[in-house]
């Protein structure tokens, strides 16, 4: 599942540690995710969109 | 890693150190203990397994860990754990073959299956970490 992880978290100037540290989660799991390697529960998902302010769609391209 | 994550990593590497170091400690009472006193059988037997308890506590402290891990890490987690399950199960098989039906090998004890199984999972999930942390 494609998501726009890598492009929002640059928009918003955010490390990976940062952006892990706003969801609760390990570097790794933000990097695992961003390069696709892993797809994130419906829980994660939810914090992700709303970290961004934005919804699950927006983020995540379940199609791809 | 957040701080909550990185409390409970603390509280686990702790913990590992503390039960650790208590299994050593009972390993040295166990030698001591057989080699100088001349014990009933029921205290040799509890003087020999005694070291097993930290052991068990360990076991604890790393079904805890595993437990306040995110998504990500009990991902990898389980999938060293099943890697390490196949890997050994098929090669203790193999083994056993060789042993039980050519006696072209020697038998191993099995106590060397919990040290095999922890460095061997902790391998395979540096190698996964690898893999899956890579771009």
């Amino acid at each position: 599942m494609e998501n726009k992880l890598r492009v929002l978290r640059a928009e918003n100037k955010w490390s990976q540690a940062e952006l892990a540290q706003r969801l609760g989660v390990s570097r790794q799991a933000v990097n695992a995710i961003e390069t696709g390697k892993h797809d994130p529960s419906l829980t994660l998902a939810f914090s992700i969109a709303e970290v961004f302010s934005l919804s699950i769609e927006e983020v995540f391209d379940p199609k791809s | 890693m957040t701080d909550k994550l990185e409390d409970t990593e603390k509280r686990f590497l702790k913990n590992f150190g503390l039960h650790i170091g208590m299994f050593l400690g009972l390993l040295v009472v166990q030698t001591f203990a057989l080699e100088l006193f001349d014990l009933a059988t029921w205290a040799k037997v509890a003087v020999t397994v005694a070291p097993v308890v930290p052991i068990l506590f360990l076991v604890l402290s790393v079904v805890r860990n595993y437990r306040q891990m995110d998504e990500f890490m009990q991902r990898v987690h389980g999938e060293s754990l099943l890697w390490t399950i196949g890997i050994l199960g098929a090669a203790s098989f193999t083994y056993g073959m060789l042993e039980r039906v050519l006696g072209i090998v020697p038998p191993i004890s099995v106590i060397w299956l919990l040290p095999t199984v922890a460095f061997m999972s902790g391998l395979v999930n540096f190698i996964l970490m690898r893999h899956y942390d890579g771009e």
